[in-house]
């Protein structure tokens, strides 16, 4: 009560910082902003506006021909089926591989727990390096195979002690009471712990399934015929790479009359929308749960 | 006599060697939960480290790592008197210290001012904005990157051209400004998300401390000073201390994909380095080292500062 009225008498000092602070937050929003408007409205406009400079927070001219292009580019298409796919399984194979380690070792009655929890956690202090992890997977004969780029990651270590510490923080006599009724270890899981653990599981979820739709790096490590390209690789190889693949597929696709409209510019414009349109989708639910992921992060970081 | 008390430790210990087993079968079902976990980390991270021996060695493809022949150090002797070497220790070690220098107080600044605004819809408005980069690849941001400063279309040059400034050179491709680009697009990217955890524990200091303080007469910017900050000091030393840690990774996607030749004096780090020169040109045992140079330190660094970050966090906490 007391200090509610004592602070609402602003001072003016106080005001102007208010006036000051809000204007410096939407600045900085609309810079960090910009540049993804910028690149939807690339996306619809004349190419050579943009090539012009012309372009900032509004088409100039109108069509979808850019998006029109990309879509039926059959390259396209099948890295995006790739990073589908390694998305559905990579997500799905880590939620269960980070459920079935984290619950064990939530039990704190289970012998060898700290040792067992070391040698995983090793794996996040000390890596082998770029070159000698290649060789593993060419040795595993994964080369150039989608799966290169699903398990090498699945069993995510740092996603496994979200989950870990969240289920130690879930009331010990849950569990006991579902042992007593004759519920075995792999019932507990299923039956008590999952459904109780929701929120984790969602966190996990979300966080891997946007970095798998990412994979970058071991794209260009591990897969080397395009067909098996995943998404973002096919994607920088099409905007930064040959350049003269970009544009003979800009010219095999029109006809005259949309030359001056139409041109690589806005492909590239349009490419980079639908790369980021998933997560753009995602994103309300992916922050719903920002605070969780983060703070749970931080019970033991 | 003094056979049975042998005999009695003996049969003490079988008993203690049963009550053990009793207790792993007992939990068996949960020792077989950990297996798939175990085998995917054996396989993937495991016999990768193994595999890092071959930095002693002359690998040879053909053999194996394991038949291949021994080399003793020669290859870190290389790498120690290789210019390279030192050009990208140095490009890795000064572009962490850049990283954390404008990264550790950026999200902690955007934080404070983030909690002082009261309007709801506002705040839940800019977070949505500054989160948003924090999800995108580095492909699409270093895409956007590379148009923003492209002398012909950007916007830097168009901002440029209105101060009757012409500049036709390409800022990516020039040598001095290169670090400030990576500096400023890592912080586009993740200064928001950084700021949560900010935000979290400021969340977390204790309400009774402000009304105090407004009782006694103190400004906006003295509770800022005296409570809020002294109140969220160990998330910062901690988060300060963890970046130490990782002082020696650098964001591989992020330079690949915006640097170039012409920016190698500045740019190239370890990482980099050891792509192109082990993965493109196949140079597998010298590059081996380079990274095993690299987790050494970084294992050391790490291992470090969790010591140090966990003495603050009971000292502070």
């Amino acid at each position: 009560m007391m200090s509610k009225s004592i602070s609402r008498t602003q001072s003016l000092g106080g005001a102007v910082f208010d006036v000051c602070n809000h204007i410096f937050l939407a600045l900085l929003s609309l810079t960090m902003l910009y540049p993804f408007l910028n690149e939807l409205m690339k996306s619809f406009s004349n190419n050579d506006a943009v090539l012009a400079g012309q372009v900032g927070l509004w088409p100039k001219g109108f069509h979808t021909r850019g998006y029109e292009l990309v879509f039926q580019n059959p390259l396209f298409a099948s890295s995006l089926r790739n990073t589908v796919f390694i998305t559905l399984v990579g997500t799905a194979l880590t939620v269960v591989l980070v459920l079935l380690t984290a619950f064990p070792l939530s039990r704190k009655g289970l012998p060898g727990r700290k040792f067992i929890f070391l040698y995983f956690l090793f794996t996040m202090l000390f890596s082998g390096g770029m070159i000698p992890t290649f060789l593993t997977i060419r040795n595993l004969g994964l080369i150039d195979s989608l799966w290169a780029l699903i398990l090498p990651g699945a069993m995510n270590v740092y996603n496994m002690i979200l989950a870990k510490s969240y289920m130690e923080q879930l009331p010990e006599s849950v569990v006991e009471a579902a042992r007593i009724d004759g519920c075995h270890d792999v019932g507990v899981l299923w039956r008590i712990i999952v459904p109780m653990a929701k929120p984790v599981i969602a966190v996990v979820a979300l966080f891997s399934a946007v970095s798998f739709w990412n994979t970058y790096m071991s794209g260009i490590l591990y897969i080397n015929s395009t067909s098996n390209y995943p998404l973002q690789v096919y994607v920088r190889q099409m905007v930064y790479g040959d350049r003269n693949v970009l544009d003979e597929m800009v010219r095999s696709s029109i006809d005259a009359q949309y030359s001056s409209e139409f041109g690589s510019e806005v492909v590239k414009s349009a490419v980079l929308i639908t790369t980021m349109l998933p997560i753009i989708v995602v994103y309300p639910f992916l922050q719903k749960y920002f605070t969780s992921g983060i703070t749970l992060g931080a019970v033991k970081g | 006599m003094s056979v049975k008390p042998i005999v009695k430790t003996d049969r003490a210990a079988t008993g203690k060697v049963r009550a053990a087993l009793r207790r792993i079968t007992k939990h068996r079902y949960l020792y077989l939960m950990l297996l798939p976990g175990a085998v995917f980390v054996l396989l993937f991270n495991y016999v990768p480290m193994y595999g890092a021996i071959i930095s002693f060695k002359a690998y040879n493809p053909m053999l194996g790592i394991i038949d291949s022949s021994w080399v003793g150090l020669q290859h870190f002797q290389k790498l120690f008197s290789s210019s390279i070497f030192w050009r990208v220790l140095r490009n890795t070690v000064i572009l962490s210290i850049l990283n954390l220098a404008v990264g550790m107080p950026a999200p902690i600044i955007l934080a404070l001012l983030m909690n002082e605004v009261r309007s709801k819809g506002f705040r839940r408005v800019a977070q949505t904005i500054t989160y948003l980069p924090h999800f995108m690849s580095w492909i699409v941001l270093s895409s956007m990157v590379i148009s923003l400063l492209s002398p012909y279309t950007g916007i830097l040059a168009r901002l440029a051209a209105l101060f009757g400034m012409t500049n036709d050179s390409f800022i990516l491709v020039m040598p001095e400004y290169f670090r400030g680009v990576l500096v400023g697009s890592s912080l586009w990217k993740e200064v928001g998300w950084g700021s949560i955890i900010y935000l979290a524990a400021i969340a977390g200091v204790d309400a009774e401390l402000y009304d105090a303080a407004i009782i006694d007469g103190c400004t906006r910017f003295q509770r800022v000073w005296h409570i809020t900050l002294p109140g969220i000091m160990p998330t910062i030393v901690v988060m300060l201390i963890l970046r130490l840690g990782g002082m020696l990774n650098s964001n591989f996607e992020q330079i690949q994909t915006l640097y170039s030749p012409t920016v190698y004096s500045m740019g190239d780090v370890i990482s980099t380095y050891v792509y192109r020169e082990g993965i493109q040109k196949l140079n597998y045992s010298y590059t081996t080292a380079i990274g095993l140079f690299q987790s050494v330190i970084g294992f050391t660094l790490v291992v470090l500062s969790n010591r140090f970050a966990r003495r603050v966090d009971q000292s502070l906490w």
